[in-house]
């Protein structure tokens, strides 16, 4: 398993260059319906553990970061993790009381961190002279906005968790494709986004992982870039997609070519391969309100035109961006053409008319079936953004997926040593008929409670269940004791319910329960019990295994009747019996009750009456009218009771 | 003293900080203990904390409390004296108050150590609790020794000198009844004006009061002022003096004069001080005493207020006082229709009350009862027919060409209520103020004469709702034994008595706590 | 060895005093014998420097520096650096720095090997610290102090962090620093132990409260006891040291 560890999820996978002992073992994971854990496993997460337990070497003081909580191999490791600025962010976290966090996290602050206004930051991302100056700004930037908007950001962090979540919960397919592999330890799958198949392949499940096959691509063997950053585009017809989003008047565009180009990058970027960018661009135009929110245009529409500079500026810049966008289309229309997908994304009616028009000769067109959206949240159009998601559309995502209902997984090895973000594990998500089930189960429930005899057989016949329906979820303690609506019954006491389930549902009385009964053992009074027996009699012998449900011989419906007849009166007499000797009781007893209430309420009148006395005016009151010397007397006795009280209470304490 | 009898330290919770919390990691730096430096306070050990902090210091471990030996009481700082019993709660809180510095650090606990009350010595044990160093609490128990000291409160020593006084007020009426005393005791109860007097004394014509103090005799003086009409002199009486600093000290008396005019007394006004008035009847009668004398004529009901400046530039006495009523019973009455407040001018016919029976003399009088007064009810009155009265003034009027011919036979003052019950129990009662009545007891005529007026005095507390809102009453909840006899007596009179006179509302009556008190133990006797 | 001092009545000798391997730096104006507890030790062995900076004679919280380099800020006059120009040997870098963060004893510890440092300083002083002292220059905090200068000191040999430090973190740190730590204190249970004491490989000079055990806690982990003498220093550390050094 290490082995496996170490060779597939350490690196990225790309989804246009497999390694082919992956691509053979793929299988598609049909159930993928739901999915359990959102901790995504990173590459180098399990075997960190491992490493860092093996190597106990004689080193002074320990090689981890507690900070971080991180653990190295070496001491060099150790250095060189305290100078990043993941470790100087921590630090500065823990000075200003905050949680540190942790790698993943910190990169996706820095990312948003990143983005530069005009969208345009790209050109010195190259030089390798540049890369430490840049990164010294970003974090000093970091650090400002972390200081003046600590709240804001953890606002903004429960907002993506929500996001999250709902993506999950939705009912819709979920946009990820689960592929099983032998390579991968247990319950951990590859998870690739339906958007970059065809509706086709879709389609046919089964020859979903030929659709992969026909995607790897071979690298294209290309010289480094030339110094002045003119690499020559390689041929147009190599496969490629398009990716493009609008909104708030920033746009961006990017063609990418699907081969990856390898590079002889460095040790320490994980990713040796590199998209080949055929063509990109952005634009900024100042087009939303500042501190209002919304389009100018969209303003103009709602409150007529506004006559401020700003909102002529804006107008202007509205329609210089339109231009703008459709020119470079223009320009870009046989790359486009010949792209395989086209993701975009324009939210809003403004923004899909500056791309789908109506307008002349227009590239791009809304019905075009190559059209995707990016199906996860994305953020400003920028260059890196688009790059981002490029990555993210493209690379398997590992993942590991509890199968539902499962105890939870106790398998040390899949464990990933962070703390979890999310301290609360999502429910397991159900699938829908089970969702179905426990739908029926609360209403099939509910009306056996209520005793609603036509209401409860109408629901079986009109959702087409069988008497014989199963509650869900079958683990509960309830549906454990009574998992049929016969059980539920019996054990609700609800003869009518029992008389109509057997004789016109036809439920099936032999089903047991998880402890071994029938519904006739549940029934808890003899009405109950009689219902079984009667409904033996009108069904008759030969209808179920009258031995097995272990009904007691069958009752003639007259009979039972009679006989609760019977028992009522029996009933009637005693009480009426009780009664009587009652009255003679208290026909005896009742004035003396009386003398001792009055009593009892004449002296709650009294306490009533006046406030309680002080301590101090009781004394006087007590030592009123006495010589000094008995009242010194008095005293002294008092205090001599009062201390021997204390000393008792202080024995009786210990 | 006792720093180590019972010292804790409690570390103060703290945050996590996720490292694991194993054994020692420092050494303390006094005695070489091994000690989780994370959790300690500086680099010392508990025992060492222990030898060497002393979070009391600075709390004296001794006290002083003053007691008053007379009245039991003990000295608040700095001037008052609380009721507290030993070991009581609030004998502690006042221990806890005389320690200096216990605010800089938390009490945990305080409670007494018994000791003999003859001991004089009070202890008290205390557990205190602070932080040491940075998030260590110490914990620590001492006790404090309180020396018993007697200190004579300032009532006992007022009650214990009497005589020396600095200030005294003597307020006079030159009139024969006590009326207004017995209204002003009720204003001095009321506004506690009597807060300050070192004693009280019964004079005649009058009562003293003396004060320790000028200033408590001036702001008496004052009070007087604010409620009476009345007219004071000062005077001052050399008792030494310093040659050498010029100190004198002297004693002070203030001569408190109130007008002689009372409540319902018929007053024969100089016809010049009637023309200053609005030109009123100068024949009218004082409904009410307030800062100055109110007068209403009854024929027409136009009033007039004499200031007691305005009175003793020309000072007057009564025509006719209260005793001088009799009584009228009233034949007819029709009200006119003219009316001022509460009061209805009305033309009744009426006749003695002695007269009935006798002879059939009627008198027309203009009341302005007109809306108390129905044929048959009885009224008090001033017969002016028939009636000499030595006064200069009715003489004036009399001879005046104005005035002479509208003197009225009969001036109505109050409705009577004839059949109203002697000795009849109140459910209100006054106060009274404690006075030293001068060396002899009153003779039982006289005491006889004064339960009259007190008596009279209630009934126009009765009577009168405005005289009702300047006063204190309060409920009056002692029962009376109940005989038999007394009940069946009491219920066939009430089935007779209609008219029992104006009773007071329960609602204004205020609650008397020490009354309550003994009310209650009385009936919890008899539940036994 | 390790002694007691007091600089005027003061225990804070860190404060008023700077020691590395090469030379040490005493504030002027301290009675003789001050001076003289340096002068027993240290004379005919590395200078000693009287000097003042900036006017002032907080020196040991003012300046860092080891065996190969000085740090001092820049309230330091002309007139004393050429002073301590002058009194040093040529081989020891004096360095003025520009750095907000002034007191750069108290934001900066340092052996000859490592250097902690406050998390804010500067980058471009990191690299001077690192280019003068040749040292690896770490941020770091001790025991959540960002004034590692103050809270901690070092030697080749050892060093001694506040005593609220953690095992953990006092494990990771002599990681870094490839010399064991212990957590303790100085003058009679004073956490600031930078400003209470100056240490280098043969000597340590404490403040004149400082108890037994505290010093005998510094005498052990400073490894100054008997037979620690400028020429025996460095003889079990020698390896650890290449190691770091090629």
């Amino acid at each position: 398993m290490d082995k496996t560890q170490d060779g597939l999820p350490r690196r990225p996978l790309y989804l246009f260059d497999l390694p082919p002992e992956v691509l053979n073992s793929l299988s598609l994971k049909t159930d993928a319906g739901f999915v359990a854990d959102d901790a995504p496993i990173d590459g180098p997460g399990p075997e960190t553990q491992a490493a860092s337990s093996s190597s106990t070497d004689d080193t002074l003081g320990s090689q981890t970061c507690s900070l971080c909580s991180m653990s190295f191999v070496t001491v060099q490791e150790q250095k060189e993790h305290l100078k990043t600025d993941l470790h100087y962010y921590n630090l500065k976290q823990k000075l200003n009381g905050l949680k540190p966090v942790s790698e993943p996290e910190f990169e996706k602050l820095v990312e948003e961190n990143d983005v530069s206004i005009s969208g345009s930051d790209a050109s010195d991302n190259e030089d390798e002279e540049g890369e430490p100056a840049r990164k010294e700004t970003t974090l000093s930037a970091l650090l400002k906005k972390q200081a003046s908007l600590v709240d804001k950001r953890d606002l903004d962090g429960e907002a993506e968790n929500g996001e999250s979540k709902t993506k999950k919960r939705g009912t819709a397919k979920p946009p990820l494709l689960w592929f099983a592999s032998p390579k991968l330890p247990d319950r951990t799958y590859f998870g690739i986004y339906r958007a970059v198949f065809t509706a086709k392949e879709l389609e046919k499940e089964d020859e979903i992982l030929d659709a992969i096959r026909q995607r790897q691509l071979p690298p294209i063997a290309m010289p480094k870039a030339a110094k002045d950053g003119n690499t020559m585009p390689p041929a147009y017809n190599s496969r490629h997609i398009f990716l493009c989003m609008i909104g708030g008047g920033h746009f961006a565009a990017m063609v990418v070519c699907l081969a990856p180009k390898k590079s002889k990058h460095s040790s320490a970027v994980p990713l040796n391969r590199e998209a080949v960018v055929l063509a990109h661009k952005t634009f900024h135009r100042y087009t939303t309100r500042r501190k209002q929110g919304g389009s100018q245009s969209a303003n103009d529409g709602s409150k007529g035109a506004a006559h401020s500079a700003g909102a002529s500026l804006r107008r202007y810049n509205e329609q210089a961006l339109v231009d703008d966008v459709r020119e470079l289309l223009q320009d870009w229309k046989a790359l486009i053409d010949t792209s395989d997908l086209l993701f975009i994304r324009a939210s809003g009616v403004m923004n899909r008319r500056t791309l789908y028009g109506p307008y002349e000769d227009q590239v791009l067109r809304s019905n075009d079936p190559r059209i995707r959206n990016f199906p996860f949240t994305t953020r400003r159009p920028t260059q890196n953004e688009l790059m981002r998601s490029y990555i993210e559309l493209t690379r398997l995502k590992v993942k590991e997926i509890h199968p539902e209902a499962a105890p939870a997984p106790d398998d040390g090895a899949v464990k990933t040593p962070k703390a979890k973000p999310d301290p609360k594990p999502q429910p397991p998500k159900l699938t829908e008929e089970e969702e179905a089930a426990i739908f029926h189960t609360t209403q099939i429930q509910s009306i056996i409670r209520r005793s609603k005899l036509p209401a409860l057989l109408s629901y079986l016949t009109t959702n087409n269940l069988p008497p014989t329906f199963v509650f869900q979820p079958s683990d509960s303690q309830q549906n454990h004791h009574a998992p049929t609506a016969l059980h539920f019954a019996a054990s609700q006491n609800a003869a009518p319910l029992i008389t109509g389930l057997l004789t016109r549902a036809k439920a099936d009385p032999t089903i047991l329960n998880a402890e071994g009964k029938t519904p006739f053992d549940l029934a808890g009074d003899r009405a109950t019990r009689d219902a079984f027996r009667v409904a033996r009699s009108e069904l008759g012998e030969s209808s179920w295994d009258w031995e097995a449900t272990r009904v007691p011989a069958a009752l003639k419906k007259e009979e039972a009747e009679r006989r609760a007849e019977r028992e009522k009166q029996a009933l009637a007499k005693e009480e009426e019996e009780r009664r009587k000797a009652e009255e003679e009781r208290l026909k005896v007893e009742g004035p003396q009750v009386d003398g001792a209430s009055r009593r009892r309420k004449g002296g709650g009148n009294l306490l009533g009456g006046g406030p309680p006395k002080t301590a101090e005016e009781r004394r006087s009151e007590e030592a009123r009218g006495l010589t000094p010397e008995q009242k010194a007397r008095l005293e002294r006795e008092r205090r001599a009771r009062a201390a021997e009280e204390r000393i008792r209470r202080l024995q009786s304490g210990e | 003293m006792d720093i180590d009898m019972d010292t804790g330290m409690v570390p103060m919770p703290q945050v996590p900080m996720g490292t694991a919390r194993t054994g020692a990691t420092i050494l303390c730096c006094n005695c070489g203990a091994p000690i989780d430096g994370t959790a300690s306070a500086g680099a010392l050990c508990y025992d060492c904390i222990k030898s060497t902090v002393d979070i009391s210091q600075g709390i004296p471990r001794e006290g002083t409390l003053q007691v008053c030996r007379d009245c039991d009481r003990w000295l608040m700082p700095p001037t008052s004296w609380v009721t507290a019993a030993l070991e009581s709660r609030e004998l502690l809180s006042l221990c806890l108050k005389r320690l200096r510095n216990l605010g800089k650090v938390r009490i945990i606990d305080a409670r007494f150590v018994w000791t003999e009350p003859h001991s004089r010595r009070i202890k008290v044990k205390i557990t205190v609790q602070d932080s040491v160093a940075d998030g260590v609490l110490m914990q620590q128990s001492f006790e404090v020794v309180y020396v018993v000291t007697n200190q004579q409160c300032r009532e006992c020593a007022k009650s214990y000198t009497a005589n020396v006084w600095r200030a005294a007020v003597q307020v006079r009426q030159k009139v024969t009844h006590k009326r207004t005393f017995l209204l002003l005791e009720q204003l001095i109860l009321k506004h506690q004006a009597h807060r300050d007097t070192i004693n009280i004394k019964e004079e005649k014509d009058g009562i003293d009061f003396y004060f320790a103090h000028r200033n408590q005799a001036e702001a008496f003086i004052h009070f007087l002022k604010s409620v009476v009409p009345v007219h004071t002199k000062e005077s001052r009486h050399l008792i030494s003096a310093d040659t050498h600093t010029g100190n004198k000290s002297y004693k002070f008396n203030y001569s408190a004069e109130i007008v002689p005019v009372c409540r319902d007394d018929l007053v024969a006004l100089p016809l010049k001080l009637a023309k200053s008035l609005g030109n009123i009847s100068p024949l009218v009668l004082c409904w009410r005493i307030g800062t100055s004398v109110n007068l209403l004529d009854p024929n027409t009901l136009q009033t007039a207020e004499l200031s007691s400046d305005a009175y003793w530039r020309a000072p007057f006495h009564p025509l006719a006082g209260t005793p001088e009523m009799v009584e009228f019973i009233v034949m007819d009455i029709e009200p006119t229709g003219q009316r001022k407040g509460k009061w209805v001018l009305g033309e009744a016919t009426v006749t003695r009350a002695s007269d009935l029976g006798v002879n059939d003399n009627t008198y027309f009088a203009r009341t302005h009862l007109g809306s108390l007064l129905r044929p048959g009810d009885s009224a008090m009155g001033y017969m002016l027919t028939g009636t000499n009265f030595n006064s200069d003034s009715l003489d004036a009027i009399e001879n005046s060409r104005a005035y002479g011919s509208t003197i009225p036979d009969v001036v109505l003052v109050k409705k009577h209520y004839a059949n109203r019950r002697k000795n009849k129990r109140r459910n209100w009662k006054l106060k009274r103020m404690a006075k030293d009545e001068g060396d002899l007891l009153p003779k039982p005529v006289d005491q006889a004469r004064l339960d009259a007026e007190y008596e009279q005095f209630l009934r126009d507390v009765e009577e009168d709702e405005d005289l009702r809102q300047a006063l204190a009453l309060y409920k009056n909840t002692k029962k009376k034994k109940p005989d038999v006899d007394a009940m069946s007596i009491a219920e066939t009179e009430m089935t007779v008595e209609e008219d029992d006179g104006p009773k007071v509302n329960m609602d204004e009556l205020l609650d008397d706590f020490d009354e309550l008190e003994i009310a209650d133990k009385e009936e919890e006797e008899e539940e036994v | 060895m390790a002694v007691r001092a007091s600089f005027e009545n003061s225990n804070e000798v860190g404060v008023f005093a700077t020691l590395t391997n090469s030379f040490a730096l005493v504030a002027v104006g301290a009675s003789e014998n001050f001076y003289s507890v340096f002068e027993a030790e240290l004379q005919d062995v590395i200078p000693i420097c009287r000097t003042t900076i900036g006017g002032t004679r907080i020196i040991g919280r003012l300046t860092a520096g080891n065996r190969k380099g000085l740090l001092v800020p820049t309230s330091t006059t002309d007139q004393e650096l050429q002073h301590l120009r002058n009194s040093l040997p040529d081989e020891i870098k004096i360095q003025r720095i520009e750095e907000r963060l002034s007191a750069l004893g108290n934001v900066i510890v340092t052996n000859d090997h490592t250097a902690l440092v406050h998390p804010d300083l500067e980058r471009e002083t990191e690299e001077i610290i690192a280019d003068v002292l040749g040292v690896e220059v770490f941020r770091q905090t001790v025991a959540d102090h960002v004034l590692v200068g103050s809270y901690m000191a070092l030697s080749n040999s050892g060093g001694l962090v506040h005593p609220k430090t953690s095992i953990q973190d006092q494990d990771e740190l002599s990681s870094l620093l490839q010399i064991p730590l212990v957590a303790g204190s100085v003058n009679r249970g004073s956490n600031v132990i930078g400003g209470g004491m100056v240490v280098n490989d043969w000597m340590a000079v404490t403040g004149l409260d400082t108890t037994a055990p505290e010093l005998s806690v510094i005498e052990s982990v400073f490894r100054l006891g008997e037979g620690a003498a400028p020429g025996a220093i460095k003889t079990d550390m020698k390896d650890t040291i290449v190691e770091s050094f090629y």
